[in-house]
């Protein structure tokens, strides 16, 4: 049986296949935790021998091209993630948003509508439609909470929340939650973390 | 150029709910909407025979009322479109769907391309492109950010994690239309009322000589077995809230 997000991860579907052996399923990046491998286990890898037709090959690659503005962004990967949404309200005031992350060693990830509307570039994009992460530390500004955004970073170990409506549902799985302006509270944050962790 | 694309019709999944008493979805008073992506596949099609000539034909399987949707894809500018429906096909896995859509198009015949969106919005599997494909035995590329066309080959430059990748591939293929692929245009008026005019022909499995066994409930190796929302971890009570001033400090720590 597999439990998978469907509707836009409004939903969980169960999925069951009963009469077909051997079945297959995919598992999402970073929905489990990562297994360190045992440093006394040992196996044996055997290389088998394969021989096939190249014609019978249909696609060949011609280029691989590093896409720069990604490259700059691991959101799978990152510790620490400040995130921005809509509560923004301008583009250029993702710059909040970036001096907080800089000041504490970590990148910037994004709300979808943020994306759609060109304020910031797709691969920030944090939930069911974007990346899923699993940061030690979750920034959350000005963002809802919606289900979707939900599916990508509940699993954080610590989610932080700073939202002007006390009733926002992103406050339902922070850790700690901020009723604030994030146009107050990120700088300050920003300030501290610079002050406390000498960066920038 | 004749391009074939595939389209579904999707309940509108931002009011989408489940009946907490059932654990059914709510579908009533739920519109109905081309699945997003696909508006993308339309959008990519329609550019490809304003460049190379050709037609362009709308295919879905759906129940009756999905005929709403390949109006709307007549409107934005396809030539054709054709409806597989026939109540043998409910319960259908992305298995059996991809199987009867392949079918479907082996009987539209004389294509050079298909053309799906990356996944649908209600099941998310996106299988059934590459599915059809296989069916077909015909090359794909999935996540087409834009396409070239050379004759009877074609470049698609595919977006990935982190990097873009351009493949070659003989014609006839097939390709997936990630939403970064283009800007969909809305019809216009002039488009709906043509569209209004035009016949969408009804093809049942018998039509399409498709292999019952493999269709619907039978041909579907999966079942949805249960939906429920989605667990939200309720630290609800133990969110500490702060003031401001007082919480960085704190923070900090
Ligand atoms: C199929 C599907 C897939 C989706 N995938 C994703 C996805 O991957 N990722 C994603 O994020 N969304 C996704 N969405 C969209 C999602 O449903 C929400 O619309 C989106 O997450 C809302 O973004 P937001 O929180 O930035 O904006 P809003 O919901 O508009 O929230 C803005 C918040 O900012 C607060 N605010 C306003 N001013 C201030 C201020 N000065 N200080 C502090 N707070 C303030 C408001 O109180 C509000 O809570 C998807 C939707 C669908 C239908
Ligand atoms: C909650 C839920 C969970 C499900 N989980 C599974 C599962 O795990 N495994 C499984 O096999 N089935 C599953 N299904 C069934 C699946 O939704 C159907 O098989 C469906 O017909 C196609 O799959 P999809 O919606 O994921 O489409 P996708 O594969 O995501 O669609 C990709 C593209 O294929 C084309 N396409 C898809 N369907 C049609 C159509 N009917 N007509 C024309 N073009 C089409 C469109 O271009 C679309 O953009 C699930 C359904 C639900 C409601």
């Amino acid at each position: 049986m597999q439990t998978r997000p469907a509707f836009g991860g409004n939903i969980m579907a169960r999925i069951v296949t009963r009469n077909h052996r051997p079945q297959m399923a995919t598992v999402r990046p970073r929905v489990m935790q990562r297994l360190e491998s045992p440093p006394e286990h040992t196996a044996e890898i055997v290389e088998v021998p394969v021989s096939f037709d190249e014609n019978s090959i249909m696609t060949k690659i011609i280029d691989i091209a590093r896409d720069e503005a990604a490259g700059q962004v691991n959101l799978q990967d990152a510790e620490i993630i400040v995130s921005g949404g809509r509560g923004l309200k301008k583009p250029e005031n993702f710059a909040i948003i970036r001096e907080l992350a800089d000041a504490l060693g970590g990148v910037v990830g994004a709300s979808r509508p943020t994306v759609d509307d060109g304020w910031i570039a797709p691969y920030h994009q944090v939930g069911q439609t974007g990346s899923t992460v699993q940061p030690r530390l979750y920034i959350a500004c000005g963002i809802s909470g919606a289900v979707q955004h939900l599916a990508g970073m509940s699993g954080a170990d610590c989610i932080v929340a700073i939202n002007t409506d006390p009733a926002a549902p992103i406050f339902e799985v922070a850790h700690y939650g901020i009723v604030g302006d994030v146009f107050e509270v990120v700088p300050a944050l920003t300030e501290i973390a610079r002050e406390e962790l000498g960066s920038g | 150029m004749n391009i074939i694309v595939c389209i579904k019709q999707v309940p509108d999944t931002s009011e989408i709910s489940i009946d907490p008493e059932t654990n059914t979805l709510v579908r009533e008073g739920v519109p109905s909407i081309i699945n997003p992506y696909d508006e993308n596949a339309i959008e990519a099609a329609l550019q490809l025979k304003e460049e190379y000539g050709g037609t362009v034909t709308a295919l879905s399987m759906g129940p009756p009322q999905a005929e709403e949707a390949l109006r709307q894809a007549l409107a934005m500018g396809c030539d054709d479109a054709v409806l597989i429906s026939d109540r043998a096909l409910a319960g259908s896995d992305t298995l059996a769907t991809s199987y009867v859509l392949a079918e479907a198009i082996q009987k539209i015949g004389g294509y050079d391309l298909v053309i799906c969106g990356k996944q649908a919005f209600d099941g998310d599997t996106a299988q059934v492109g590459p599915g059809i494909a296989e069916q077909l035995g015909i090359p794909q590329a999935t996540y087409a950010m834009e396409v070239k066309v050379d004759g009877k080959k074609m470049q698609v430059k595919r977006l990935l994690a982190g990097s873009f990748e351009t493949i070659e591939m003989k014609l006839p293929a097939l390709i997936t239309a990630d939403k970064h692929m283009n800007v969909p245009r809305h019809a216009g008026l002039r488009g709906v009322m043509a569209a209004r005019k035009k016949e969408i022909p009804t093809w049942t499995l018998e039509d399409i000589q498709a292999d019952p066994e493999k269709c619907g409930l039978s041909g579907s190796p999966t079942t949805v077995v249960e939906i429920f929302p989605p667990q939200r971890s309720s630290f609800l009570t133990s969110c500490v809230r702060h003031n401001c001033s007082k919480w960085p400090a704190e923070f900090s720590r």
